[in-house]
């Protein structure tokens, strides 16, 4: 007997030596890799490594202020919830066809965060002109020690190799998009240090999310009903009223701020006027708050329809039982 | 002994020393390797006692390990003459407060049970039980409790066993059975439906399994009372003549119990309760009315749960009855959990009830059941109008087509606009079957807007199935009519919009279903519309044709050569070569298949 696991976890031709150099042989690896996580199923630790080490090679040449191209698809948070990840491919459409633009939080909270971040990466290397991956406040060392990427690495791999190869990966994530030049979208929202798209520009975002500062405003900043900045309850980032968003906008000449970070029960929620957008594409957040999700496409005329969904029906996750444990007995 | 002997268990010891947890599950998982290394001997005089001290103290995670671990042991430790030598190390798992390791460890017993040579069972492992029932500790008496099944079963395959032992035996699964600790009894309970099944029908009455029975089914807990319900079951397949005047009364007591949790178990096996007593047809009649009786007063229960679990049984139930009973006692039953408050009950019926319909019979399916239908279709909940539209072929074989486009369509029609999408799904998987039965022109009268309006849902996987429906209903209505009647509508999208979602959508239903078409519509009808989308401004628009010309290219290459060689081919030769890396993938690919399909185009 043997620690080696592969064959476990994924199909045995997916073992195959990763030497080829070629587009073709990289492109034959994701599939089959992308056809495991598809199952639900964690790559190697192996695996793992060779993947994040291909999606440096993509995610350094992008932009703090990554450009993308409608038509797009805008998702928000997803937390794990694999399986409702899914479920979003099937209402949006799957992927290249499709041009997705996520808009961070792929980790915690939710059972399969491995999964589900592994299987978005996978796809950001395979088609990396469709997907768009930002970083949210969730992809950092810090937070995913708190609330559960960490200890599931832990759980799936037996040691933390993977959680510190994907952490290390995240320093490399684009930490805001412009679609369009028209619609910026970002995880949290604004920062009192940063009047214009420029000054993201020139911020060095290959580092652990900072406790303070303007990258970390643009992961935890929150729009609020109280006009000018505010003091954020979440310890991180400020509360920006609508004279803030409208300031910002006029500046850089956007018509939207698009972000996520906020459980919405509608799935999406404008604020300040439509000048802000609210995207969580977590439906039934942390498998009890009850919410829809939803998804945001925009078609070629920047045009936005919102598409909501319900947890995708499961049977194998655990759920409330009525078995009484023994000591009720 | 060199140093190299010492080596492999050396390092077991150090590694089951680490510090971290992980590690020492590791360690635990190569066991057998450590064992194979050892030689058979040795693992015996040396790993085994080992084991058992780690067996004493490790941390639940290990020991979990350990147990599966030594269910596979019989080859290291030299067959199944040696297995005995795990006995105590499985023992000491086996009584373990934590259920995981409770569990695996009894497993593996019974793994070792099946093994072990038959003197050996008598030997070692009845002693074994004996001690566990006599301990003080719960945790031993549920693990004898548990191992009690696989005891019986091997002491009667083994050739030599002579009643005194089981006598002996079954006293002590008396004592569980009345143990102190409501846990022992509830694992003795578990474990007495296999024990029935597995003696013989003619010694079990002998053995006192009655009053056991008796003492169950009265038990205080109700956790414990409820397993009467399997153990009721059992009894009554295993002699039907001797035990079910034995189950009549503590049967009834479980259904018309004070308890909920009971009343749900029961509930929950109404149909099997119900055959169990019928085994025995004077009994059955004489108790019809009761049973019928308490079935109806259960879909009354006040608690959901136990309405939710009667309305599963009511298909496998009502197919005793006479139509009469069915008609004025069952279908008000029906009617009333149709509208029950709760959506688990309702959702629990629509999975069940379009099975009373072939026992109902035509004419009575129509007067009673349909309204039913009608009404379940337009539940407020999505999962009971997915369940009964899933369900509705079973009815249709029984009421056919007239009442079913009459009564069935406008709710179905209503249903082709769900906001749920996998209810919709369900209709568009359903519409083939429809059209089978309905026929094409009143289908085309019907249901054509529907397909088309599909097509371009909002969902993706909603207008996924629908291209896919398309092939579905052109194998009814064959291929003359998705060309005549679909195509143009598809090619002839911009009456759903100038976006680019209607012309996307409408290139990927073509590139779903274009290998079927004929080559006179392709060239004639769909290549046009594909020429004008090869240079979109929408990369994704510009792959899909790529691959989209790949198929049609390799299907009318053969008739149209010059068509292919001279406009079809520099278009996708073109694309080959776009800006966009995606579209020169699938460009290229395309190009491939076209080499491989048509030689003579390359």
């Amino acid at each position: 007997m043997d620690l080696e696991t592969d064959a476990h976890m994924e199909g045995s031709d997916s073992i195959r030596s990763f030497d080829a150099t070629e587009d073709s042989g990289n492109s034959d690896n994701l599939d089959s890799w992308l056809d495991t996580l598809k199952q639900c199923k964690f790559l190697s630790q192996k695996n793992v490594e060779k993947l994040c080490s291909m999606a440096k090679d993509v995610l350094q040449y992008e932009q703090n202020v990554q450009p993308v191209q409608a038509p797009v698809t805008i998702c928000g948070d997803v937390h794990g919830q694999f399986h409702d990840l899914l479920e979003l491919f099937s209402v949006g459409g799957p992927c290249p066809d499709t041009n997705y633009l996520f808009m961070g939080d792929y980790v915690d909270r939710g059972y399969y965060s491995v999964e589900s971040v592994s299987y978005l990466v996978a796809m950001k290397v395979r088609y990396p002109k469709r997907i768009t991956i930002l970083r949210g406040n969730h992809e950092s060392r810090q937070t995913t020690q708190v609330y559960g990427f960490y200890d599931e690495c832990l759980r799936k791999y037996g040691n933390a190799t993977v959680w510190r190869m994907f952490t290390d990966l995240f320093d490399y994530f684009p930490i805001t998009a412009l679609v369009d030049n028209k619609i910026f979208c970002l995880h949290g929202g604004l920062s009192p240090s940063i009047d214009s798209i420029d000054n993201i520009r020139s911020l060095n975002r290959f580092q652990e999310v900072p406790h303070d500062g303007p990258m970390s405003d643009l992961l935890w900043s929150d729009p609020d009903e109280r006009s000018n900045w505010g003091v954020s309850p979440r310890g991180a980032g400020f509360t920006f009223g609508q004279d803030i968003s409208e300031q910002f906008n006029h500046r850089n000449n956007l018509s939207l701020i698009s972000r996520a970070h906020q459980l919405v029960m509608e799935g999406y929620a404008w604020s300040h006027e439509q000048q802000v957008v609210t995207i969580f594409s977590a439906p039934n957040y942390c498998y009890r708050c009850g919410n829809l999700a939803a998804i945001m496409e925009l078609d070629e005329e920047l045009y936005p329809t919102f598409l909501q969904f319900d947890p995708c029906p499961r049977a194998n996750e655990p759920s409330v039982t009525r078995k009484t444990p023994d000591y009720f007995l | 002994m060199s140093d190299g002997d010492v080596y492999p268990l050396a390092i077991l010891i150090d590694e089951l020393k680490h510090d971290d947890v992980a590690v020492r599950v590791a360690a635990m998982k190569r066991l057998s390797t450590v064992a194979l290394a050892l030689g058979e001997e040795r693992t015996r005089d040396e790993l085994v006692p080992f084991l058992l001290d780690v067996a004493k103290e490790d941390e639940d995670e290990i020991l979990t390990v350990l147990g599966e671990q030594l269910g596979q042991f019989s080859d290291y430790v030299g067959g199944p003459e040696y297995l005995y030598v795990l006995l105590d190390v499985l023992a000491n798992l086996a009584v373990s407060e934590e259920p995981i390791v409770r569990d695996t460890a009894i497993k593996s017993l019974g793994d070792v049970a099946v093994a072990v040579p038959p003197a050996h069972l008598i030997q070692h492992f009845v002693p074994l039980i004996m001690d566990l029932v006599q301990s003080d500790w719960f945790s031993s008496r549920i693990a004898a409790a548990s191992l009690f099944p696989v005891t019986v079963e091997c002491l009667l395959n083994s050739t030599s066993h002579d009643s005194e032992i089981f006598k002996q035996l079954f006293q002590t699964f008396g004592t569980l059975v009345s143990d102190e600790a409501p846990m022992v009894r509830r694992a003795a309970g578990t474990s007495f439906p296999a024990i029935i099944k597995a003696m013989p029908a003619d010694s079990l009455s002998g053995l006192g399994v009655i009053a056991m029975y008796k003492r169950l089914s009265e038990d205080e807990q109700d956790s414990v009372k409820l397993l009467a319900v399997d153990v009721s079951i059992a009894l009554a397949e295993a002699s039907p003549a001797l035990f079910v005047p034995v189950i009549v009364e503590p049967v009834f007591g479980l259904l018309d119990n004070r308890s909920w949790r009971v009343k749900y178990q029961a509930a929950d096996r109404f149909s099997s309760l119900a055959k169990a007593i019928s085994l025995k047809p004077e009994e059955a009649e004489k108790h019809h009315d009761k049973i019928l009786h308490l079935f109806v007063s259960l879909t009354n229960d006040p608690e959901a749960e136990v309405r939710t679990a009667i309305a599963k049984q009511v298909v496998d139930y009502v197919g005793e009855l006479s139509q009469e009973e069915l008609i004025n006692q069952v279908v008000p039953c029906l009617e009333n959990l149709t509208n029950d408050v709760s959506e688990s009950v309702r959702e629990s019926l629509a999975g069940n009830i379009a099975g009373v319909s072939p026992i109902l019979g035509k004419r009575d399916t129509v007067e009673y059941l349909l309204p039913i239908f009608l009404q379940m279709l337009r539940d407020e909940h999505s999962e009971v109008r997915l369940r009964i539209i899933s369900s509705l072929d079973v009815i249709n074989e029984v009421i056919g087509v007239d009442k079913l486009g009459e009564s069935l369509l406008p709710a179905i029609s209503d249903l082709a606009k769900d906001k749920q999408w996998r209810v919709l799904l369900a209709v568009i998987e359903y519409s083939p079957l429809l059209a089978k039965q309905l026929g094409v022109d009143f289908f085309d009268q019907e249901l054509i807007p529907l397909v088309i309006t599909w097509l371009w849902d909002p969902v993706w996987a909603i207008r996924d199935a629908a291209a896919v429906n398309l092939l579905n209903l052109a194998d009814v209505f064959g291929i003359e009519w998705l060309e005549s009647e679909i195509v143009p509508k598809l090619v002839n999208f911009h009456h759903v919009g100038q976006g680019y979602l209607a012309r996307f959508t409408a290139l990927l239903a073509i590139k779903k279903i274009c290998h079927r078409l004929t080559i006179p519509t392709l060239v004639d009808i769909v290549l046009p519309l594909i020429i004008d989308l090869s240079d979109d401004p929408v990369p994704n628009v510009r792959f899909n044709c790529a691959t989209t010309f790949g198929i049609i290219i390799s299907k009318i290459g053969g008739d149209h050569k010059d068509l292919c060689a001279d406009d079809l081919m520099p278009i996708l030769q073109k694309l080959s070569e776009d800006e966009d890396v995606d579209v020169r993938f699938y460009a290229s690919k395309a190009l491939k298949d076209v080499h491989e399909a048509q030689p003579q185009l390359a």
